[in-house]
């Protein structure tokens, strides 16, 4: 009796820890019902960069649900499979390998930063998925696996450029490049400095500079634009990121910099940024996107009230004070072109799926798109807006048409 | 050598096993029978479920991933986070051994791992480069360098990588270590300065004039790396024989004199500083030690990961580490491994399914650990062995569990779809209460037995619908789990509170 | 500009100069209303003939209109102009923005006398023509040369030396001729002697740059760089004279820089003292390394928004601007009552083990982030009180922001009240004797105990109380105590906890270092430097510069 009890004891023990080690080979996703097709969605709902990408997975989701009130993609039912990569770019891989081959999902919509969507890349091109990014970045990158629904730099940055050099713009001559350190700031910069070169802008009135992420004490920085600025003629392109803004403009305003003087066109700053912050710092500063808010058009009003009632009926934090802004209408959009490229090729599988997207002409909240023949961006028209005092932006220039993207800036020599 | 008079005069003689130190842990530590010392059948026992696991982990799961029953994902995650283990091996050794809380792990971790990128990211490693960037790493590009610098030249060797991501952190940390230990910085303070360094270090690499890649940190190593099934099962075996080297290594430090003196440092610092002995010397070498077992695991980890970026080299990541080893069991070499695993993987489950309460289970993880369960997983374990050594107690709960994991599979494999969904979660259930009704089992036993149970059936996606919805955005399995964990850990308490109130008692009935 | 470039501004100005003499101080011409109204005329000549009658008939007074024109807030309401203000809180307690009328200024209000409110910007919003706006920004310049506000005036003089408008120097002659005050003086005088820089002859010249020498701008400065490029070949008096001036302004300017390097590294310090001293306190009283001391800093600086949006949304707006009275006590009360909750529950519990408690406070900071990021949301900003806008230029060029004065006054009051608390109160004495020796003082009949925990929740409460003032000028969000944290452990470490003056010695000392190291080096090699130099100077005084002589609790 006793000796069985010794085989049995250790039998037992042993099977916990198998089970224990098991259960990390063998996890399995939850069963499809027919009728039904997944997509993933791969934005950070903790840590440093929720703040912005909450709002992306809010949108997709409606998308979904409009998509599904309307009888579905193909006529299948489309559940979403949502992940929390905690602003962990390693966890990005972990999580998007766990979408394409766990949860076998058709298409991923996600990602912000460019590290984020660097970390996916090659698990996207390793196991043929597909992702739909939504967020103006630095370009020089061209994945057959991706479709880029935000701005290439020459959609944002040459433009904003241009326009600050005309006399619309107030002829500025002297230009301070102020950025977080990190990749997109970087090559914007270096494509701005291209550019600024060859319009005979001397080396002397470009000014480059970076501060850490989470920046907060920009005392010496804010003096050294004072200084820069006070012949005239100077304005800021600043790339900070994120709540960096907020202290930037506070200094810049409490050393009596003003928009009259040398105006701000930020790259990174929209309306869901400004949505918390007292703007009255920043009113008249400039901001150049590819959508607004305010973009007065019957679609784009629709779009802005639905989402509003979408946050609100779903409870979601902000509720009906919730806006939209330029990577929120992309990655709205991103799924009705997935939604059209599905239905165009009969087929989710994505090899099928990208080629119907190449090419493709669609109608956006923001206005009619269309998607590049050959780099996988999205042909966008550029605006630039003025910061009013609720936190919304006043349009005050605007390509005529739309701006074909170069997923490689022509500025950069290769 | 081990009856070393001095050391015994430390106290340090029976410390190697047990790594309590306080107070409190010395009443719960009186309360439990040393059974361990000369008990041949659990030894034996031991050596054999360490074994099982060691084939199971090396030698089933490759050959089950062979057969396309175990996913590569799944290998791949496991390799890397037996990386990890590698890294708790080493904190465990400066930390359970030698009581020297470092907080730039992290960054050791990041060094090598940077060394190994470096390689895999140069076109001599298989980097993917384009002729459009100068066949260099694209990220040059962006801070406008045409050509390699001449530092990263020698990173184009293998060799001169490998043994750069070792030497260099370890230089690192006896240069650091020295000037630290010299000034008789200890304690908290060297916590805070470590923690100063991987501040700084994060807010350097994070700099793209560092030309180490800024915040995108370094990729595009060749693909095959992390997608090939030979090579992720290669990387994964290759990491299982360091890992098992390490461990044997770490024993064999742990075990030996070197071992004692480093428990004595943790312990009684003065008393071996009045002995002739240097601590100065010991502490250094258990800092470079756990610096290059940090590096190991980052030089293992990034051709796995295929990414490699400061943002893990942050003083939150270094303390991230630290509660893989508290968790597991401080102390205990093997603790520390199970733990780097398991927080791992918890911490994967929970970011997919309840993101939102992720870091209060994170900051909850601390407190509890910190408060109640000191001696981490390893305390639960023991309790458990201890079960096992009485041999009357764990057969019930034993076949219990069996019992319900085979009506778990059978559910699954469909062979039985009519049972209904309930009834597969209330089998197992009602046979662990039966257990208990009959049999005895101790309280950590049964915590870790529902632990268990509870992440087969997460594993089985078999976990009833009644408990799949969410409050307060938890998914409610996790409230029902954790009411059942606390229930545990109150009535643990609370006997040990009667334990504490009989003790006074007594003591002040003797005086 | 396109419109009118250099004969319009002269025109302009002729125009001003015969209108210059007796000003209008009853309201409003019936020409000057018509052409308000037609400014958003969709003629061209219209809007044309509509410019060139404000600038002859315009005043001061209507600058605000031609500004909400600009940035478009101005309305037509049937026939009526509107400027939409700043938005308030109406009695209905929405923030909603309050219409003006835009001829009086006067809040435009029903038939009972109501002012009016509207909740979002109308449609029928008048907006200058993107083309037009340098017209109107001109007609604005030259009128606010006029403006009864002395700051807004003096901005519009200096505005007019920037550009070297020449067609403004009879003006600003004329007013230099008449001005008595001094600053607007000194304005004039600058702007003038820029103009002429550009625009005069040889003799005027000289005596411009003699001019600008002594004042010692930066904007002096830029504006004979470019006067030398432009006679650089040409008169070498001229140029001399320049070299001269502009050797003198850059003397000038290099004090200032120091200066203004002292002042940032002061306030910086002293919100690095106000954060270490609870930390110090904490640690060298009971040897508890608070990781979440940060987040009890965030703490305060929630209670403070919280507090701001409690006096918008239920109290009448004149006193909004003193919140900040009531945010102070209550960030300290908050933070300390919170403080004194986790020395009760966590704290008192793992006493006499420094590692615990690393980690389980790291632990109770993610749980507290996590918390106030469900309750609040993310990134908040706070509105300051209208009293901390601003800035107060000392002399030429050296600009002191209020809010940064502010902070630094505040952080020297708070650190001297903790110095009386500590020095002259019954807590402070048997706090000072619990440190010195624990047992002694128990024995003595101290309640060591409660100490503790008062101890506990004074140094969080200080914590709080920086939280009150660094969103004056930082972002509010869960993780804005994280970035502080190591700042502050630095300090305690370099100070020592034997003294209270080694913290404040190492919390400015930092501070200095830091601001004076970040314009050669950048800010993340200033960091990286100074945490080097404190690992050196460790070495040399391994338990900071006022060791503490007591045995710490890790010394067991």
């Amino acid at each position: 009796m006793a000796k069985s009890r010794r085989i049995v004891a250790p039998i037992s023990v042993f099977t916990l820890i198998i089970s224990l080690c098991a259960t990390m080979a063998l996890s399995t996703g939850q069963a499809l019902a027919a009728g039904e097709v997944k997509i993933g969605i791969l934005h950070s709902l903790t840590g440093t960069m929720a703040i912005s990408e909450t709002s992306l997975r809010d949108v997709v989701l409606m998308a979904v649900d409009e998509i599904n009130a309307k009888g579905g993609a193909l006529g299948k039912k489309i559940v979403p499979v949502i992940v929390d990569p905690a602003s962990n770019w390693d966890l990005f891989a972990e999580k998007a390998k766990e979408l394409l081959l766990k949860d076998k999902v058709a298409a991923v919509f996600g990602c912000w930063t460019s590290v984020s969507r660097k970390s996916v890349l090659p698990v996207f091109e390793g196991n043929k998925g597909l992702l739909f990014y939504p967020v103006q970045y630095e370009g020089e990158e061209q994945s057959p696996n991706i479709f880029y629904t935000g701005a290439t730099p020459n959609q944002q940055l040459i433009p904003a450029a241009e326009y600050l050099m005309s006399a619309e713009g107030g002829n500025k001559k002297k230009f301070y490049l102020l950025g977080t350190d990190y990749v997109f700031p970087r090559t914007a910069n270096k494509i701005l400095k291209a550019f600024l070169l060859a319009k005979g802008v001397p080396k002397e009135n470009i000014v480059e500079e970076y501060t850490p992420f989470g920046h907060a004490d920009y005392q010496t920085i804010v003096g050294k634009i004072k200084q820069f600025a006070e012949a005239g003629d100077a304005c800021v392109l600043s790339t900070i990121n994120g709540d960096s803004n907020v202290p930037f403009y506070k200094e810049f305003a409490n050393q009596k910099l003003t928009a009259e003087k040398c105006p701000i066109m930020a790259f990174s700053v929209a309306e869901d940024e400004l949505r918390s912050m007292d703007t009255e710092f920043l009113v008249g500063h400039l901001a150049a996107w590819n959508y607004f808010q305010s973009i007065n058009t019957p679609e784009n009003r629709e779009f802005v009230k639905n989402f509003k009632e979408y946050c609100k009926n779903h409870n979601l934090p902000g509720g009906d004070k919730r806006v939209t802004d330029d990577p929120i209408e992309a990655a709205y959009f991103g799924v009705y072109v997935w939604k059209k490229a599905v239905e165009k090729a009969k087929s989710f599988d994505p090899a099928e799926v990208t080629k119907a997207v190449l090419g493709m002409q669609f109608d956006a909240p923001g206005g009619p798109k269309k998607m590049d023949e050959k780099n996988h961006h999205t042909y966008k028209p550029v605006l630039i807006g003025e910061i009013l005092a609720d936190g919304q932006f006043d349009v005050i220039w605007k390509t005529p048409g739309l701006v074909k993207p170069e997923a490689f800036s022509s500025y950069l020599k290769h | 050598m081990k009856n070393d008079p001095a050391l015994h005069l430390c106290g340090a003689q029976d410390l190697p096993r047990r790594t309590y130190t306080t107070k409190q842990l010395e009443i719960i530590m009186d309360e439990e029978p040393k059974y361990f010392d000369g008990n041949l059948a659990l030894r034996t026992f031991r050596r054999r479920t360490a074994l099982g696991v060691w084939l199971f982990l090396f030698a089933v799961i490759p050959a089950l991933s062979w057969l396309g029953l175990v996913d590569l994902t799944n290998v791949n995650k496991l390799g890397r986070y037996l990386c990890f283990a590698v890294v708790a091996l080493g904190i465990d050794i400066l930390w359970g051994y030698t009581g020297l809380l470092s907080l730039c792990q992290a960054f050791f971790f990041c060094m090598g791992g940077y060394a190994m990128a470096m390689h895999l990211s140069l076109p001599q490693g298989g980097g993917y480069v384009r002729p459009e960037y100068h066949n260099i790493p694209q990220f040059f590009f962006f801070n406008n360098v045409d050509t390699l610098p001449s530092w990263w030249e020698p990173f184009s060797s293998l060799s001169f990588s490998l043994v750069a991501a070792v030497l260099i952190p370890a230089m690192i940390a006896t240069v650091f270590g020295f000037s630290i230990f010299r000034s008789r910085v200890k304690g908290v303070y060297f916590s805070i300065i470590t923690q100063a360094v991987a501040w700084g270090a994060f807010l350097l690499f994070c700099r793209n004039e560092m030309l180490l890649g800024g915040t995108n940190g370094l990729t595009n190593f060749h693909p095959a790396l992390d997608r090939d099934f030979g090579w992720i099962v290669f990387f994964y075996l290759l990491t299982g024989g360091v890992l098992t080297i390490l461990f044997i290594a770490a024993r064999y430090i742990t075990g030996s004199r070197l071992g004692r003196l480093l428990v004595a440092v943790r312990d009684k610092e003065i008393l071996l500083n009045s002995m002739a002995y240097r601590p100065l010397l010991i502490k250094l070498f258990a800092f470079v030690v756990g610096a290059v077992y940090a590096a190991i695991g980052g030089v293992l980890y990034v051709p796995q990961n295929g990414i490699i970026t400061p943002n893990i080299m942050r003083v939150e990541d270094s303390i991230w580490m630290i509660i893989w080893v508290a968790l597991g069991g401080r102390g205990r070499l093997w603790g520390a491994m199970v733990g780097a695993l398991l927080v791992n993987y918890a911490y994967s489950i929970a970011t997919s399914d309840m993101p939102r309460a992720w870091p209060f289970l994170e900051g909850g993880m601390f407190i509890a650990v910190v408060m109640f369960f000191p001696t981490g997983l390893v305390g639960l374990w023991e309790a458990f062995e201890q079960d096992i050594v009485s041999g009357t107690r764990v057969s019930g709960i034993g076949a219990a569990l069996i019992i319900g994991i085979l009506a778990l599979l059978v559910h699954k494999t469909s062979l039985g779809p009519n049972i209904p969904h309930n009834l597969t979660f209330w089998v197992p259930v009602v046979l662990v209460a039966l257990a208990l009704a009959f049999d005895s089992i101790s309280l950590p036993g049964l915590a870790l037995a529902v632990l268990t149970l509870f992440f087969t059936m997460e594993a089985l996606g078999l976990v009833p619908q009644a408990l799949q919805g969410t409050w307060l955005g938890v998914p409610v399995k996790y409230h029902v789990l954790l009411v059942i964990l606390g229930g545990i850990g109150i009535v643990k308490h609370l006997r040990e509170w009667q334990h504490l109130i009989g003790r006074r008692y007594e003591q002040t009935a003797e005086h | 500009m396109r419109y009118f470039k250099r004969p319009f501004g002269v025109f302009l100005i002729v125009m001003l100069l015969s209108s210059l003499s007796p000003m209008s101080s009853h309201g409003m011409s019936e020409s000057v209303r018509q052409a308000l109204e037609r400014l958003h005329d969709s003629n061209k000549d219209v809007r044309q003939q509509a410019y060139e009658t404000l600038t002859r008939k315009g005043d001061a007074s209507v600058i605000p209109i031609l500004k909400a024109f600009l940035t478009g807030l101005l309305e037509n309401r049937d026939g009526e102009l509107v400027i939409y203000g700043p938005r308030v809180q109406t009695p209905q307690k929405k923030r909603e923005y309050p219409l003006l009328d835009a001829l009086t200024g006067k809040p435009v209000v029903n038939e009972k006398g109501e002012p009016q409110y509207a909740e979002e910007l109308g449609p029928a919003r008048m907006k200058a023509n993107r083309t037009e706006r340098n017209t109107i920004t001109q007609i604005i310049k030259a009128l606010a040369l006029q403006h009864s506000d002395p700051e807004k005036r003096i901005g519009a003089i200096l505005a007019a030396g920037d550009k070297a408008d020449f067609s403004l120097l009879p003006v600003l002659q004329k007013q230099l001729e008449a001005n008595p005050q001094k600053i607007t003086k000194q304005a004039l005088r600058g702007s003038v002697a820029r103009i002429l820089m550009v625009h005069g002859n040889k003799e005027e010249k000289i005596k411009a740059a003699d001019v600008l020498g002594k004042e010692g701008s930066a904007r002096a400065g830029s504006s004979l760089r470019k006067a030398l490029q432009l006679e650089a070949n040409r008169d070498p008096e001229i140029v001399s004279a320049i070299r001269d001036a502009m050797i003198r302004i850059d003397r000038y300017q290099s004090w200032i820089k120091v200066a203004q390097n002292l002042f940032s590294g002061l306030s910086l310090g002293s919100i690095l003292v106000l954060m270490a001293l609870g930390l110090a306190v904490i640690f060298g009283l009971m040897g508890v390394i608070n990781m979440a001391h940060g987040e009890f800093m965030m703490l305060g600086a929630f209670t403070t928004y919280a507090v701001s949006v409690g006096f918008r949304l239920y109290l009448p707006p004149e006193i909004y601007s003193y919140y900040f009275l009531v945010a102070v006590p209550a960030a300290f009360m908050l933070s300390a009552c919170a403080g004194w909750l986790c020395e009760w529950a966590l704290i008192r519990h793992l006493y006499g083990r420094p590692l615990e408690t690393l980690l389980a406070t790291w632990g109770l900071s993610l749980v507290l982030i996590q918390s106030v990021r469900v309750l609040f949301g993310d990134t908040l900003s706070l509105v300051p009180p209208e009293w901390l806008k601003g800035s107060l230029e000392v002399s030429t060029d050296l600009v002191f922001p209020i809010n940064r004065l502010f902070i630094i006054g505040f952080c020297t009051l708070s650190t001297l009240l903790f110095y009386l608390i500590v020095q002259r109160t019954k807590l402070g004495l048997l706090l000072r004797s619990t440190v010195q020796d624990r047992e002694t003082a128990a024995t003595l009949g101290v309640p060591v105990r409660r100490v503790d925990g008062l101890t506990f929740a004074l140094g969080t409460g200080l914590a709080g109380l920086a939280g009150c003032v660094i969103p004056l000028y930082d972002k509010i969000n869960p993780g804005m105590g994280q970035g502080y944290v190591v700042d502050s452990f630095m300090v305690v470490v370099l100070g020592g906890l034997g003294k209270l003056a080694g913290v404040i010695i190492g919390g400015m000392g930092l501070g200095f270092l830091s601001k004076f190291i970040e314009p050669f080096l950048h800010a993340v090699y200033g960091k990286t430097a100074v945490l080097a130099m404190i690992i050196v100077f460790l070495q040399w005084r391994p338990s900071g510069l006022f060791p503490s002589k007591v045995r710490l609790a890790d010394d067991q």
